[in-house]
């Protein structure tokens, strides 16, 4: 198994809080991986900073052979990173077909002269990108909402459409930030769903999430983060037997969870 | 009587212009931009400046050309553009909201200071004026059929720029702003770069502005400090949200209820002795109480931006059918999304 994603010696500090400290961490080609840790740990920092919403002071990471540290934010997508958010960011006042539409890849369509030059080209791609989203509205159990405005879904019909959105964004890797914050309990097992199905499109994903038994289900390699650094990885099973891992995070909690 | 009415849509085809280009800013990108009527100033002042010929003292000014009045609009366009790029570049590439807000406020406020006291620029407080009926020496039109003409070229004017912003809207650039206005960093975690998009319709936005600011000049033939201020982009504002954000039709209704249906309806209040002026703050009152009724019943405007359904023609210029069937499309075709 490779590696697709490759952090190493992450470093990012506030004022005098380190909240990230040389963190490090990989994911595998292909694979689910769980990132785990106590709040403040730093994981949300270290997403932010992987992702290009916020500048590292130190440390590289590595994507599909290219180094991305430090770059803005849609040059990290641009190259099929992509990430959510703790909370769905849907774009309310637009429909789900729209949401859809806005997340494709515009492959240069999007420029303003593109809306006066030959239209054959520019109806192709809208119909192959319609074609696209109707699919995968249909396959995410969202296509009779095709036409509502999006913030009108619900808090779990929003994370599925996020998960359809990556899947139309051609991403070659998603970072999941708290996936199942605001879905109802019984669509737990839905969500469990759509990971699969992103990793059925060969969709790597990196997961952070608090719900350890849904980590467990989902994830094959589990990170787990402390004080912004990365104290242990393994399976769920061999990091509840983990001294560390136990002292910093799971305490108690491991038998129960 | 006619002559009122000709001169009524010949403003509102200019007004409808200079909203259509706001409304690319605030509507489709959504910053609250209050450097707006910067652009449109600026757009009447070059077009002056590069029409009616050297300055004769004691009037001041620069350049000071003959040119033909369509290729001065042109210019008057650039230089619009010019400045929103500079302002836009500064204000657009952390500030949001708000802030965004004071900055352009600021930036607008130093503009109409300067050109109100520095007299080289554009003659100060006195303004520039001279340009009589641009066009109708070549065309060979006298006083009587020139605001035919004038209104035509206007409503040509505002039919081009109609059609051009329908296209922008109904397109994958419009598609991207209305994705950065409802979430912005959403948008930049799909890949949209959220500061050249915004920037491209900032500028885009005053070209418009300039443009509407260029025809203003033919039709106005003098312009001062006095004849506007930066407070007349809350004018523009109300025409849109009471049109609809974001609806290209909505804008056009906006502009026919709140500003050509206002001035009619207010056009026969008596006079008052001493109060000369009282006719034009009735009408900023009810400008301003319209807009909080609106805000608090009906934001969305009276012909909201369209949500387009899937339909099974594809291309978002072809879809036909609108959110709120009740509603008949104006000549124009379709508005937002």
């Amino acid at each position: 198994m490779t590696a697709l994603l490759e952090v190493s010696g992450l470093s990012k500090h506030f004022g005098g809080v380190q909240a990230v400290d040389r963190c490090s961490f990989t994911a595998a080609e292909g694979q689910v991986t769980g990132l785990i840790g106590p709040n403040g740990a730093g994981k949300s920092t270290a997403i932010d900073l992987i992702s290009g919403f916020r500048p590292p002071d130190a440390g590289t990471v590595v994507f599909d052979g290219l180094q991305i540290q430090g770059w803005s934010a849609h040059r990290v997508a641009a190259t099929g990173l992509l990430r959510t958010f703790q909370t769905a960011r849907e774009w309310k006042n637009l429909t789900v077909m729209d949401n859809m539409l806005a997340a494709a890849p515009m492959r240069g369509m999007d420029t303003m002269w593109r809306a006066f030059a030959s239209r054959g080209r520019l109806r192709a791609f809208d119909h192959a990108n319609r074609a696209m989203a109707r699919g995968l509205l249909e396959q995410f159990g969202l296509a009779k909402l095709t036409d509502d405005f999006a913030g009108t879904l619900s808090g779990g019909q929003k994370r599925l459409l996020e998960f359809a959105r990556i899947v139309m964004s051609g991403a070659r890797m998603v970072i999941l930030d708290e996936p199942l914050a605001g879905v109802n309990p019984v669509l737990h097992t839905a969500m469990l769903d759509a990971v699969q199905q992103l990793r059925e499109r060969n969709i790597t994903c990196l997961v952070v999430e608090h719900n350890l038994s849904w980590i467990e289900r989902a994830c094959s390699q589990v990170f787990v983060m402390a004080l912004g650094s990365t104290i242990g990885h393994g399976s769920m099973a061999s990091l509840r037997r983990d001294p560390a891992v136990i002292d910093a995070y799971l305490g108690e909690v491991a038998e129960s969870a | 009587m006619i002559d009122y009415i000709v001169s009524i849509f010949t403003e509102g085809a200019i007004f409808a212009i200079m909203a259509l280009g706001l409304n690319i800013v605030w509507g489709w990108s959504g910053d609250f931009d209050l450097a707006f009527y910067g652009y449109v100033a600026l757009g009447v002042y070059m077009t002056l400046v590069l029409t009616v010929g050297p300055a004769q003292s004691p009037t001041e000014y620069i350049l000071g050309l003959s040119l033909p009045f369509p290729v001065a609009v042109i210019l008057a366009m650039v230089s619009s553009m010019l400045l929103a790029l500079v302002v836009g570049s500064i204000a657009l590439r952390h500030l949001r909201g708000i802030y965004f807000s004071i900055v352009t406020l600021g930036a607008v406020y130093v503009l109409y200071i300067f050109a109100g006291q520095f007299v080289p620029l554009f003659n100060g407080y006195n303004g520039v004026s001279g340009l009589f009926n641009p066009m109708s020496d070549v065309l060979g039109l006298d006083f009587t059929s020139y605001p035919y003409f004038y209104l035509g070229l206007c409503l040509v004017v505002l039919a081009v720029v109609v059609l051009v912003v329908t296209r922008l809207s109904d397109s994958r650039f419009g598609l991207a702003l209305r994705s950065l206005r409802e979430d912005e960093r959403a948008a930049a975690a799909f890949g949209r770069d959220i500061y050249r998009t915004k920037l491209k319709a900032y500028v885009l936005g005053a070209a418009l502005g300039g443009l509407g600011g260029g025809l203003f000049a033919g039709y106005l033939s003098a312009f001062n400090i006095s004849a506007w201020s930066p407070t007349e982009t809350i004018t523009l504002y109300a025409a849109i949200l009471i049109g609809g954000r974001g609806s290209t039709r909505g804008v056009l209704v906006g502009i026919l209820v709140m500003y050509m249906g206002l001035q009619e309806a207010t056009r026969y209040l008596p006079e008052v002795a001493g109060h000369a002026s009282y006719a034009a703050a009735f009408r900023v009152i009810i400008t301003g109480v319209a807009l909080v009724l609106f805000i608090r019943f009906r934001p969305q405007g009276l012909l909201p931006e369209r949500r387009m359904r899937d339909g099974e023609t594809g291309g978002r210029g072809d879809a036909t059918v609108a959110a709120e069937p009740a509603v008949t499309a104006p000549a124009f075709g379709s508005g937002a999304t």
